[in-house]
């Protein structure tokens, strides 16, 4: 506590002045060539990465796709923000990406970041569309109104979770009892297990066992062994597909020959490298969109080409999203937040992974599908 | 409290009254954008983290890696009153920060006994089982966290900053923080010298405690939603080498640092991947090259051997040394 | 049967926790430190296993020598560059760098191997056998023998070679040790190498138990062990076996028969009671504060 302190402070004040770079939004109207920035905000680095980088990579090809067609009538330009899968740094993007006059942004990957990005964006308004963060209230206000400039492509936990419960409701997937593992520090798989269970007991599905693991959890054979004794013939296992290759392997290690019930996260699970794919025949998951059209393949295709990895199911919904974005920019010719707003709330968008309407609650209007795993490739419950 | 100090916290904080309006000048007039905000409000409550930090390891000289732990009791209590009890927030903040502080005297009586790195390991275990309650009990809502409103302006922090730096400025000059720095230096020493060393180890520990609430509270109405795997052992570290970065009992290095360590991955963030690696690599190349002229930096820069001397405790020990 | 279908579950694991744990208590024993990165030495085995095995097509047993003989070296550099400067300054000094090291190994690996999880090679035939009823892996098997073999080997090694003995001298009183003319850093260098050693062969247990590996597989792992080595007896070889199989057991016994959820907190409640009641440990001795 002396001059030397003060002088930092000072010194660290007038920095942070020099620093801030006031962005003047003068003219919000935009004409033919002009530059238009849009953002991506999601884990870059950290755990939470390999869900990140396939989001920020398909936003890029989006971009690109857009710029090299030859009606194209701006040039968009992507600003790439990491919040390694933290709050602070979510919302420290996001901040820095409004400074940087973005016309709206693709993300954030995660649920928690969603929702701190989402309160922080409640002042200015700039269009957010995620193509990942599928917890029920990321596009709710805390009051249960909806948020004006929030949107998602994917589908919500309680969706995913009830859907694939029906199917077992209704014969479509032939299981009598089964047995559901959580995950007890992600609020995505608690969120599908509720809907699941909420379905299941309406449609009358038994379910023998239900417990919950914390993500530290590396040897589930305590559980495995415990699922066996119950007689359960599905398990449905609501989490990411690494936890899901990790747990199955188990399974399998210990015998067991029922079906695996699980939801979007799944996806991905073959992808892995080096994975063994035949431990996952016979398991079913929700999914959002049916990945056998040309425009999908085209799209993967060009995604190894460029990256050379395979994407995932959020990179592809990114891809659309990225585009739903640039159309109603396209459609406004502006870059106010709320008339980009109004232009998403009514898209009707025809994209690689289907058409696109938002419900009331900024949520996708498209219908879920089953996908399979069989001779260990994917495929689909028509 | 002698003259000199009197005259030195006033001018202390004239000079953040200073600072304080020219920064909220810049943010009302918006010279400082949203963004550099966010960033002074995220350092600022780092600074009251590392700065509690400060008194429990480097006045006290406890190492201890359950800081973290503190912070969620803060923020979840004071979250849990704003949606339940609708009580000011202040109150809450307060509030939050009493049962921080009550929690961290519980803890610490059993476990102030203990020293160096099993307090740190014993500290960490408490912070991982306070992060597995809040996980699991029906009130926090689990791994969905709670969403709270924005409460949380630069003027809050700021302030709360101020009281804190200030209430631990004040206890570090006054007779009783004589009284820690000498159980850091000489715990069998000061034992024999009549300081009730277990009362103190305790209570300061708990005032530690108190603050870090006060950050957990100021932390969950910025960020407006809490999870529990937030305040895990890393957020613990972080906070930790916040501290020894600034110099264990130096207050202004750990504000210094505070500040130096939220704004600098800011700049580095054009490294992406290479950020984490490039925070490993300063952490091992600062502690060594601490050690290099470790004297005059784990010295602590109070009057220590005047105390010393009363004391009569010439052997000058390093902070830490297991025997 | 269920319960000791449970106990045999928790076994197994605690068998990997028990070869990670020896690692702590050896070097803790000796260097006086918590080997804060000892649980990213057993990611960086498995790796190492991994890399050489599936991306150079080496077989099996080359992998495995490999990654023991790289980890043992790693450690031993780690040991040289990173700690050898702190050795006579404080605890919070080796902690931090110790830190330091598992943030560096970490994100080393992360770079180079992205954070999404990858397949271990299959150098085991997967599979179980039965015996009463009760079903036990090959490599759980493999885990505990190997486990009570190295700690065989190791007791053998520390009680009756001339290493071992310097180990235990240097481990006593360093500077003693030195004036007898043991030469003190080669002896700390040993540790590290065995310690990294045992590390890299937990780290493919636990590839080839769980047939996936990514770059954050050995902090939770590392803490957990380094509890069971506290459990122990820090500094104690064969109380770090029994630490390791006691928390395997708890854990498996918790998740069955109280509450899965609360099964880390079980773990840490174990270190808190053995930590306040009974400080040394289950075997170490007490050693009272020299004024």
């Amino acid at each position: 506590m002396n001059i030397k302190k003060i002088i930092s402070t000072v010194a660290v004040a007038s920095m942070l002045v020099g620093c801030s770079t006031s962005t003047d939004s003068g003219s919000t109207e935009l004409s033919e060539g002009d530059t238009v920035y849009i953002g991506y905000i999601g884990p870059l680095t950290g755990s939470t990465s390999s869900y990140g980088i396939p989001v920020a990579n398909s936003v890029e090809l989006a971009i690109a796709d857009y710029n090299a067609s030859e009606d194209a009538k701006y040039v968009f330009e992507l600003i790439q923000e990491d919040s390694a899968g933290d709050e602070t740094q979510a919302v420290n993007a996001y901040n820095s990406l409004v400074a940087d006059g973005v016309v709206g942004i693709i993300g954030p990957v995660l649920t928690a970041e969603s929702l701190a990005v989402a309160n922080a964006s409640a002042d200015d308004l700039t269009p957010i569309i995620s193509s990942s963060a599928s917890g029920d209230s990321v596009t709710l206000a805390t009051d249960g109104t909806t948020r004006t400039n929030f949107f998602r492509t994917c589908a919500n936990d309680s969706q995913g979770g009830s859907y694939i419960a029906s199917k077992v409701g209704d014969g479509t997937i032939e299981a009598t009892s089964v047995a559901i593992l959580t995950n007890s520090d992600s609020d995505y798989s608690i969120g599908c297990t509720d809907a699941f269970v909420e379905q299941a007991e309406a449609d009358g599905v038994e379910i023998v066992y239900s417990e919950s693991y914390p993500s530290t959890t590396t040897d589930f054979s305590t559980y495995i062994d415990s699922i066996l004794a119950s007689g359960a013939d599905a398990v449905f296992i609501p989490d990411y597909y690494e936890t899901i290759a990790l747990m199955v392997n188990q399974f399998s290690n210990r015998g067991y020959d029922g079906i695996f019930l699980g939801t979007d996260g799944w996806d991905g699970v073959l992808d892995i490298e080096g994975v063994d794919t035949s431990l996952f025949n016979g398991s079913y998951y929700t999914n959002t969109f049916d990945a056998r059209v040309d425009a999908i393949v085209a799209y993967e295709a060009d995604y190894l080409a460029t990256y050379g990895s395979s994407t995932n199911m959020f990179g592809t919904m990114a891809y659309d999203a990225t585009m739903i974005l640039i159309a109603a920019v396209e459609a406004t010719g502006t870059t106010d937040a709320a008339t980009i707003c109004e232009a998403l709330a009514a898209t009707d968008y025809d994209g690689i992974t289907g058409n696109f309407q938002f419900d009331d609650s900024h949520n996708p209007t498209k219908d879920l599908v089953i996908k399979t795993i069989t001779d260990g490739a994917y495929s689909y419950l028509d | 409290m002698n003259k000199s100090v009197k005259k030195q916290l006033i001018t202390s904080f004239l000079f953040s009254m200073i600072v304080y309006a020219i920064l909220y000048y810049a943010m009302a007039t918006k010279m400082i954008n949203n963004y550099w905000t966010g960033i002074l409000i995220t350092a600022i409550i780092n600074v009251i983290l590392a700065s509690s930090l400060n008194l429990a390891s480097g006045f006290l000289g406890q190492l201890t890696l359950g800081h973290a732990g503190f912070m969620s009791i803060g923020a979840y209590v004071c979250s849990l009153c704003t949606l339940y009890l609708g009580t000011p927030f202040i109150l809450n903040l307060i509030l939050g920060s009493i049962v921080a502080g009550c929690v961290g005297f519980l803890i610490g009586i059993p476990t102030l006994r203990l020293k160096g790195d099993y307090l740190c390991i014993i500290t960490l275990a408490f912070n991982e089982i306070i992060r597995v309650v809040l996980l699991n009990i029906d009130i926090t809502n689990g791994a969905r966290g709670l969403l709270v409103p924005k409460e949380t302006s630069f003027t809050a922090v700021f302030f709360s900053a101020l009281i804190t730096i200030y209430v631990i400025y004040c206890i570090v000059k006054s007779r009783q923080g004589r009284a820690i720095v000498s159980i850091r230096e000489d715990e069998i020493a000061s034992e024999l010298a009549g300081i009730p060393v277990s009362y103190f180890k305790t209570i300061t520990f708990a005032i530690s405690a108190f603050f870090a609430g006060l950050a957990g509270g100021l932390y969950a109405h910025y960020i407006t939603i809490i999870t529990p795997s937030v305040f895990d052992y890393n957020k613990s570290v972080e906070i930790l080498v916040m501290v020894v970065i600034g110099g264990l009992g130096s207050i202004k290095g750990a504000i210094i640092a505070a500040i130096v360590m939220t704004v600098l991955p800011e700049y580095l963030r054009a490294f992406s991947e290479y950020r984490m690696l490039l925070y490993a690599i300063v952490l091992i190349v600062a502690m060594i090259a601490k050690e290099k002229n470790l004297v005059q930096t784990i010295k602590i820069k109070l009057n220590l051997d005047k105390y010393k001397s009363k004391l009569g405790i010439f052997k000058s020990k390093k902070e830490g040394v297991d025997e | 049967m269920d319960f000791i279908a449970q106990v045999i579950n928790g076994l197994s694991t605690g068998g990997m926790y028990a070869l990670v744990a020896i690692g702590y208590t050896m070097v803790y024993g000796i260097a006086k430190m918590i080997n804060f990165a000892h649980g990213e030495i057993i990611m960086v085995g498995a790796y190492f296993a991994y890399f050489v095995s599936s991306r150079l097509g080496l077989p099996a047993p080359i992998a495995v020598v490999f990654s023991i003989v790289g980890c043992a070296v790693l450690g031993m550099t780690i040991e040289k560059v990173a700690y050898k400067p702190l050795r006579n300054s404080g605890s919070l000094a080796v902690l931090i760098t110790a830190i330091g090291v598992s943030y560096l190994l970490q994100n080393v690996f992360l770079i180079i191997f992205g954070s999404a999880s990858i397949s271990f090679p299959r150098f085991l035939e997967s599979g179980q056998f039965e015996f009463l009823s009760l079903k036990i892996s090959y490599i759980s098997l493999l885990s505990l023998i190997l486990t009570f073999g190295c700690t065989a080997l190791l007791m053998l090694f520390v009680n009756k070679t001339r290493i071992g003995k310097a180990m235990r001298a240097v481990s006593e009183d360093k500077g003693a040790a030195q004036l007898m003319g043991i030469n003190v850093d080669n002896t700390i260098s040993i540790t590290f190498a065995i310690g990294s050693g045992l590390g890299a062969i937990a780290g493919i247990i636990y590839g080839l138990s769980y047939s996936l590996i990514n770059p954050y597989l050995g902090t939770m792992l590392g803490i957990k062990a380094f509890i069971a080595a506290v459990l122990g007896g820090i500094g104690n070889i064969k109380g770090a076996m029994v630490g390791g199989l006691i928390i395997g057991i708890a854990e498996a016994l918790t998740i069955a028969y109280v509450s899965s959820t609360f099964s880390d907190a079980v773990v840490f409640g174990i270190l808190i009671f053995i930590l306040l009641v009974k400080p040394a440990g289950l075997f170490g001795k007490n050693v009272r504060d020299k004024v």
